[in-house]
């Protein structure tokens, strides 16, 4: 068998890819020498804000919106502009494109003086006054929920509190409830060995540093491998741009307020209380079996962060009948923004969050 | 037997195949490693003693600032709580000055933009679904 030389399609490939690598370069040198790349753009405006956190509106884009305005729940461990990275692959954006009359909660990056926060100021305090807010700035008597990750957690203690909450519906995006199923978490906050007193009293917040270590500690080897990735799609200009927005905004890391940290540990790690049913806010039970409105939950495959079995019980929980349950391709962030977001969640949930809209 | 066909080695196919295999491998080497209990015993010594440093030095610190007559870091936060407190109630008077004008006659106010109707209808083929 003779097979003719592939030499010069071999250096024609070798030549394409060195010559997307030096194109790139220079774009990626571009990219990275902004201090301030274009992350949460899409137009708002600032209706309330206490202390660090801050209320959005996002400015409507269409003729017509839904009856029912939309509250968006970020997390606590992040900033909230993976939920609107860069125009043309912003969730708010496109939720705001099909017509929703959207409002975000940005908890803003904890300060020293937030320390003392705990988790019943986010949900029985904070998140209470937001939805108030919302109802008084849109007119309307009810809205529809949508929390991400500890965001979708904090609004179902919400809800597990306030069985009158006027909420017509619930979408939470990964949203851990069983932390025995945090994997590496949950054995690196084993009740023996992790001293989550002492780290709170040192230190008041929990720095951003010691969180971002320890996220990169669930993959050791991504910081390695991801660039390989990225010179595999090396011509792909939307991914690279994706890509390199995703990964500024994981190693953007804010602290965690330290007593919330302190009660995270050792109710929700520790107690596993969330799952159990035993978490106490403020004197008040949080019931999830109390929550009787519409939900749907999308979880991502491949999430390092938070794995299927954490995510997994939280419509098992709930007492409403109407629930979905969604798993998608993708990880923690891809979930919600890049182009597995736009081709799989976004649609999925617009679809479902229309028709609890009107 | 003869064959014209050019058979060209896909590189970018065994490179990709080639990293996301040794990305899960070393990951799910790590991750055995990391997941047993001298490594949660380890990692919380470690930050006994990262915290131990950490104390010593903000003490140490402290006593150097008062020494030299310069503000400690508790001073300037207590600068950033006052802060606070004055932004929490230029907030609170915002917030009202908002609920003021929104009372006000719709003339005072013609200047804001009109919002849209509240009027959007899901298209018909998402309407078909169940909805409560």
């Amino acid at each position: 068998m003779t097979t003719a030389p592939a030499t010069p399609d071999v250096a024609n490939q070798v030549q394409s890819t060195v010559d997307a690598i030096v194109r790139r370069g220079l774009v990626g040198l571009e990219y990275i020498s902004l201090e301030d790349p274009q992350v949460g753009a899409t137009p708002k405006d600032t209706i309330h804000t206490d202390g660090s956190m801050k209320l959005y509106h996002y400015r409507p884009q269409t003729d017509e919106i839904y009856r029912t305005p939309l509250l968006v729940v970020t997390s606590l461990v992040s900033k909230p502009y993976i939920l609107d990275l860069t125009p043309g692959q912003s969730m708010m954006e496109f939720l705001v494109q099909q017509g929703y009359d959207v409002y975000l909660i940005d908890w803003g990056v904890p300060r020293n003086e937030d320390s003392g926060l705990r988790l019943e100021d986010y949900a029985l305090s904070r998140i209470p006054d937001c939805v108030d807010r919302v109802l008084e700035d849109s007119g309307e008597s009810e809205l529809n929920l949508l929390g991400y990750c500890v965001g979708g957690a904090l609004a179902l203690m919400y809800m597990g509190t306030h069985p009158e909450a006027p909420v017509r519906s619930m979408a939470c995006l990964t949203t851990p409830v069983n932390f025995k199923g945090m994997g590496l978490f949950s054995q690196w906050t084993d009740e023996r060995y992790f001293d989550v007193d002492r780290i709170v009293d040192t230190l008041g917040n929990v720095p951003g540093e010691i969180l971002l270590s320890a996220f990169d500690m669930l993959r050791p080897a991504g910081r390695l491998t991801s660039p390989i990735q990225v010179l595999d799609r090396i011509r792909d200009d939307k991914y690279v741009k994706s890509f390199m927005l995703v990964d500024r905004w994981g190693a953007d890391q804010i602290p965690f307020a330290g007593e919330a940290f302190r009660q995270m540990v050792k109710e929700l790690y520790w107690k596993n209380a969330l799952l159990e049913g035993s978490l106490e806010l403020g004197g008040r039970h949080v019931d999830l079996s109390s929550i009787e409105v519409p939900m749907i939950h999308a979880m991502a495959q491949h999430d390092h962060i938070v794995p299927y079995e954490a995510a997994k019980p939280a419509l098992e929980q709930v007492g409403s009948e109407d629930t979905e349950e969604v798993v998608l391709r993708g990880g923690h962030a891809s979930l919600v923004a890049g182009g597995n977001a736009m081709y799989r969640l976004w649609p999925k949930l617009d679809q479902w969050l229309s028709v609890r809209s009107i | 037997m003869t064959t014209n066909e050019t058979t060209t080695p896909d590189f970018s196919e065994a490179w990709r195949d080639w990293a996301t295999q040794s990305e899960r491998q070393w990951n799910e080497f790590f991750n055995q490693m990391m997941g047993t209990e001298e490594f949660s015993q380890g990692l919380g010594r470690n930050l006994d003693v990262f915290l131990h440093f950490q104390k010593t030095m903000n003490e140490a610190m402290g006593s150097f600032f008062t020494a030299m007559n310069v503000p400690t870091r508790t001073d300037v936060l207590a600068l950033g709580d006052r802060m606070l407190a004055i932004e929490n109630r230029l907030a609170a008077m915002e917030a009202q000055l908002s609920m003021a004008l929104a009372a006000a006659p719709a003339s005072a106010n013609s200047a804001a933009p009109a919002r849209p109707k509240r009027t959007k209808r899901p298209p018909p083929a998402a309407e078909g679904g169940s909805a409560n």
